[in-house]
């Protein structure tokens, strides 16, 4: 069963509770700082027919109202939502996190799979969406062909055995055609 | 009737460098050299801007080409930009504007660096003047519909009529090779040149022929190659090659009968970009991208006119898809070079205000920056602002999501 998401909204927030802001706002990975974060951002990107990644970055006032509006100790999770090409029914995947800015590439699905990755935080029996990435799709295919090369790796293969693993796809009624001569 | 078309696209790929880098006069001296009759050549407005200024008789040379295409300004990867359209449009924009300004025509298609696709783009690329579009084959294969040709045949976006052309994946193989010579003189490797040429051609005309058993049209064969790859030899033999006609995908467009079928391109990451920007190492790179382009809508809020255009150039510069790639190499120049607008960005970002006063500080330092880098002088907010909406379904609410309800299948985004 799905867990349900509690919405009431805290009655208040006091400021003076608020978390400190973490120490990955200095990114060590880079030589200048990040710019403090005024809004709560999470993407996702389609890496390939099965991955996912996300990144986020959360501001302490949304953290603050997150977990004021859950009942006892709350985690923070990356939850996944991935959704079946054909049938559209949904499953949940959820992944704790550490860290307020962080990222994460984490294999969730199969060909086609729309994904939705959303931040926040978890309780035994609630969960507060802090940040919701706008929904992707995992690629139908692998990782795709760089450009010819006509110099070293080349494959002494021939062509016409390769068209006998090819697919022209699935012509189906409906499909929509227009005249070319529109498009000039 | 011919078994089949082929069109080779040639891609001169150069990160956005000053004009008296030595990377501009050399691919200059590779344009002259190099025989463009009969091929489609991808060139980026950043390449055009430097060319323009060092080299303009290879700019005379490149209009011996059969066609020409635009790129993003900067080479900017659209799958990793975040679904940011303001920053698409305006690279979109700047391509077209600069293409004209050089070359005295507009470009009538555009090539995405490695073939990368982001979906429900259709309209940026029709909205600034752009006729057909060429990706990896990844983008047709996840097409909104089956495509029915594979990627033997364009598709057509419904709504913005934006042509969509495939790059082959089959023709990267090259059947029957010969070995390469082991201490190669002149006369050796043009000897293997010839012979790698007569085998690519032999292989696609074998491949029109699997083809054409296929279809009920003649199929059109994309090959997407870089300026090293381009030969004579390979120009030559596909033009003799029996059943195979040389075009371009505009020509195709042009002389093709018929009809072309309706469907949106899906995603395409070709290439393994992001994949590599994915990795620990570098992913804070796409942190810092997507949260300089969230802040370039409050530094145009600010009114400062010469702060926009800075922070815009910045940014746009910041977003090339050359430093994601050499990042991605472990090529030093492209994270300073990252680093380097992105600090010049934040800088402007953090304080617009200071950029009114043409004589203060602020002023003179980005007045340097702009002398620096030469490219793209003419960009301005305007670019950014996008006409049309984006074609995004409505997202979930939180209860919608609770329930765990996503888009509704063949729903198109």
């Amino acid at each position: 069963m799905p867990r349900r998401t509690r919405s009431r909204r805290p009655a208040a927030i006091d400021l003076a509770t608020l978390p400190e802001a973490p120490p990955e706002w200095q990114t060590p990975e880079s030589r200048f700082p990040l710019h403090p974060p005024t809004v709560d951002r999470i993407v996702a990107h389609a890496i390939d027919h099965r991955s996912v990644h996300v990144h986020w970055t959360l501001t302490p006032e949304s953290v603050a109202r997150a977990r004021a509006s859950l009942d006892g100790p709350s985690r923070l999770v990356l939850r996944i939502y991935v959704g079946g090409e054909e049938s559209g029914a949904a499953r949940l995947k959820a992944y704790p996190a550490t860290e307020w800015i962080g990222a994460r590439t984490v294999k969730v699905g199969s060909r086609g799979d729309r994904v939705v990755a959303a931040v926040g935080f978890e309780t035994g029996g609630g969960f507060a969406h802090v940040a919701r990435a706008s929904a992707v799709r995992l690629l139908r295919a692998g990782p795709g062909e760089a450009p010819i090369s006509m110099s070293d790796g080349a494959t002494p293969e021939s062509d016409v055995a390769a068209l006998n693993r090819f697919s022209m796809g699935r012509a189906r009624p409906g499909l929509r055609f227009v005249d070319l001569g529109a498009l000039r | 009737m011919s078994e089949a078309h082929i069109a080779l696209v040639v891609h001169l790929r150069m990160p956005p460098v000053a004009p008296d880098d030595p990377r501009v006069s050399a691919l200059a001296a590779r344009l002259r050299d190099a025989t463009l009759d009969g091929v489609a050549v991808a060139i980026s407005a950043v390449t055009l801007d430097a060319l323009a200024k060092v080299a303009p008789d290879a700019l005379v040379h490149l209009q011996t080409a059969a066609e020409l295409l635009t790129t993003p300004a900067t080479g900017a990867f659209f799958p990793l930009l975040d679904h940011d359209r303001p920053a698409m449009s305006a690279q979109l924009a700047a391509a077209a504007r600069v293409h004209e300004r050089h070359l005295g025509a507009s470009p009538q298609g555009i090539w995405f660096d490695d073939g990368g696709y982001e979906p429900r783009t259709d309209d940026l690329v029709s909205a600034a003047g752009l006729r057909y579009a060429v990706v990896d084959a990844d983008a047709v294969r996840c097409a909104s519909a089956p495509a029915a040709y594979g990627v033997y045949a364009p598709i057509s976006c419904p709504g913005s009529g934006l042509a969509v052309f495939a790059r082959d994946p089959e023709a990267r193989r090259l059947a029957g090779a010969p070995a390469r010579p082991v201490a190669p003189d002149a006369d050796a490797t043009s000897a293997y040149e010839g012979a790698v040429a007569h085998a690519f051609a032999e292989a696609r005309v074998a491949q029109a022929r699997a083809l054409r058993k296929r279809m009920d049209r003649s199929p059109l064969i994309v090959c997407a190659l870089g300026l090293d790859e381009l030969r004579p030899t390979l120009v030559a033999a596909l033009r003799s090659a029996d059943g195979l006609r040389l075009t371009t995908p505009g020509a195709w467009l042009g002389d093709g009968s018929g009809s072309i079928q309706r469907a949106w391109p899906g995603p395409s990451r070709a290439g393994g970009l992001v994949a590599s920007m994915s990795e620990p190492e570098r992913a804070w790179v796409l942190r810092h991208l997507h949260a300089a382009s969230a802040r370039l809508a409050d530094v145009f809020a600010a009114g400062v006119d010469a702060a926009s255009k800075l922070a815009a150039r910045e940014l746009v510069f910041a977003q090339s898809g050359e430093w994601l790639r050499g990042l991605a190499g472990g090529v030093d120049e492209a994270r300073e070079r990252l680093i380097d607008h992105l600090e010049a960005f934040n800088r402007v970002a953090d304080d617009p205000a200071a950029f009114a006063d043409p004589s203060s500080e602020a002023s003179a330092w980005g007045a340097g920056r702009a002398a620096k880098w030469p490219l793209l002088d003419d960009l301005s907010p305007a670019d950014f602002e996008v006409a049309t909406p984006a074609r995004v379904p409505k997202p979930p609410t939180d209860r919608a999501v609770d329930r765990h309800a996503l888009p509704r299948p063949n729903e198109i985004w």
